[in-house]
């Protein structure tokens, strides 16, 4: 699943829990996966995050360079 | 005394000869407006020389209008430079030119216009063939005199400018009249060379003489030949050349072209690390948003189960009551029984009229029971 469809799948959840036609232990299973899916956006944030910083640093150290360069 | 009979060969050849040792008609300016004008297809000009009240017959050769930089037409002022002479066919005189320059305005000045239109109507100086001139040349050609202050200009604003540039400095005669076949080989050297990403041609400023070269029509489609898109940057502001319209861009100076052709280093530099730092706030603020939408699910998650659970807790609360409310034992606590007949406890006594006197039945409650007799039953005990 993208980021997107994990967000999507989150919001199909939460309307089925809240929905009294849910059978409760569906409603259980369902919230149990949707902490699941929250934790899984949470973790992927964070590693785009890292990501991002490792890259910010890369292109700060190739524009110092090029001003050494030039 | 014999009479003498010439051929009419022998006048001519004669007439011709007292013409040809004529010192004044060897070589001999004329001013006259030319009528009957006619270029022949082997190249040569025939025309009539006038003025108000007097013509000539003149031709020029292909080996001299070939040098002539404009095209003469009936109706135009002319100075012609030529010697008189027979042509012996016809016995007419006639004025061989030898050159040809319009007279009032500068000869220079209408060959411009003349080359500026038929170039234009070529369609060379349209903008369809301009050619972009790139933002980040790696390597710049600079086309112009080894020796003139043109060459330090260029090469000190693009140091300024931008080291990391390469510079190739290709030298050139820019002014006399060599000028332009030198113009048109370092075009064409530059050019497969291949190297320069942009080429600077230019020369400082001079006489519109001096600045001929830049409008000739051989530099003209050089220019237009050329791979590489041409700067061009010819004189001070003021002076236009034929070359300025052909080439893909025109620098006021060469100063000028030099800031086209190099990029600011310094600026580029500045304003990428402005980009970066934008990207950076805009992915930040979009990692944020979606941080927040998560928190924001989560909780609504946890929100919509804690209120099911919640529900189905009131629904069982509910449902105690009303267990409660139809439980035998809320029966008895009321002061209720059950009767059921003692020898047959299986099914309780639910009406008077299963009840007959003498029968024995048990009476139970919560916490006991009761043998008890029936003495009369009946509907007004």
């Amino acid at each position: 699943m993208t980021f997107e469809e994990k967000l999507n799948r989150l919001e199909e959840i939460i309307e089925r829990v809240e929905n009294a036609q849910t059978p409760l232990e569906e409603a259980i299973s369902l919230y149990k996966d949707g902490v699941k899916i929250a934790g899984e956006c949470g973790e992927n944030l964070r590693g785009y995050e890292n990501e991002i910083l490792l890259l910010k640093k890369e292109a700060d150290e190739l524009i110092l360079e090029s001003q050494v360069f030039s | 005394m014999t009479k003498t009979i010439f051929t009419v060969a022998q006048v001519n050849r004669y007439v011709k000869k007292a013409l040809d040792t004529d010192a004044l008609l060897a070589g001999l300016f004329v001013e006259g407006e030319i009528s009957n004008f006619n270029a022949h297809s082997s190249g040569h000009f025939y025309f009539t020389l006038k003025d108000a009240g007097a013509a000539i017959p003149a031709v020029m050769f292909a080996s001299h209008t070939e040098v002539i930089n404009f095209v003469p037409k009936s109706g135009m002022k002319v100075i012609a430079f030529g010697r008189v002479s027979v042509y012996e066919k016809t016995g007419q005189y006639q004025l061989y030119v030898e050159f040809l320059e319009p007279a009032g305005i500068g000869g220079l000045q209408l060959a411009f216009a003349q080359l500026k239109e038929k170039l234009e109507a070529e369609g060379l100086f349209s903008r369809e063939r301009k050619r972009e001139i790139p933002r980040f040349a790696k390597t710049v050609a600079v086309i112009t005199s080894p020796t003139g202050a043109a060459v330090q200009d260029i090469l000190k604003i693009i140091r300024e400018r931008n080291r990391a540039v390469k510079i190739i400095v290709a030298p050139a005669i820019v002014q006399g009249e060599h000028a332009a076949p030198d113009i048109v080989r370092a075009l064409s050297e530059v050019n497969s060379h291949g190297e320069a990403d942009v080429i600077i041609l230019g020369r400082g400023g001079g006489s519109v003489e001096d600045l001929r070269a830049f409008n000739e029509e051989s530099v003209a489609r050089a220019i237009g030949a050329s791979k590489i898109p041409v700067i061009s940057a010819v004189g001070h502001e003021t002076d236009f050349t034929i070359a300025d319209f052909v080439a893909d861009l025109r620098a006021p100076t060469p100063t000028a072209a030099a800031q086209i052709a190099a990029f600011d280093h310094a600026a580029v530099s500045a304003h990428l690390r402005e980009l970066q730092a934008d990207l950076m706030h805009a992915l930040a603020e979009k990692l944020r948003e979606n941080f927040d939408t998560t928190k924001f699910l989560l909780a609504n998650l946890t929100r919509a189960i804690t209120e099911r659970l919640a529900d189905n807790r009131k629904t069982l609360a509910h449902r105690e009551i009303l267990l409660e409310k139809v439980s035998p034992y809320a029966v008895f606590k009321r002061g209720f029984a059950l009767v059921r007949l003692a020898r047959n406890e299986e099914n309780a006594i639910s009406s008077v009229k299963q009840l007959s006197p003498g029968q024995t039945v048990k009476i139970t409650y919560a916490d006991g029971a009761a043998i008890a007799k029936i003495i009369s039953a009946g509907e007004d005990v």
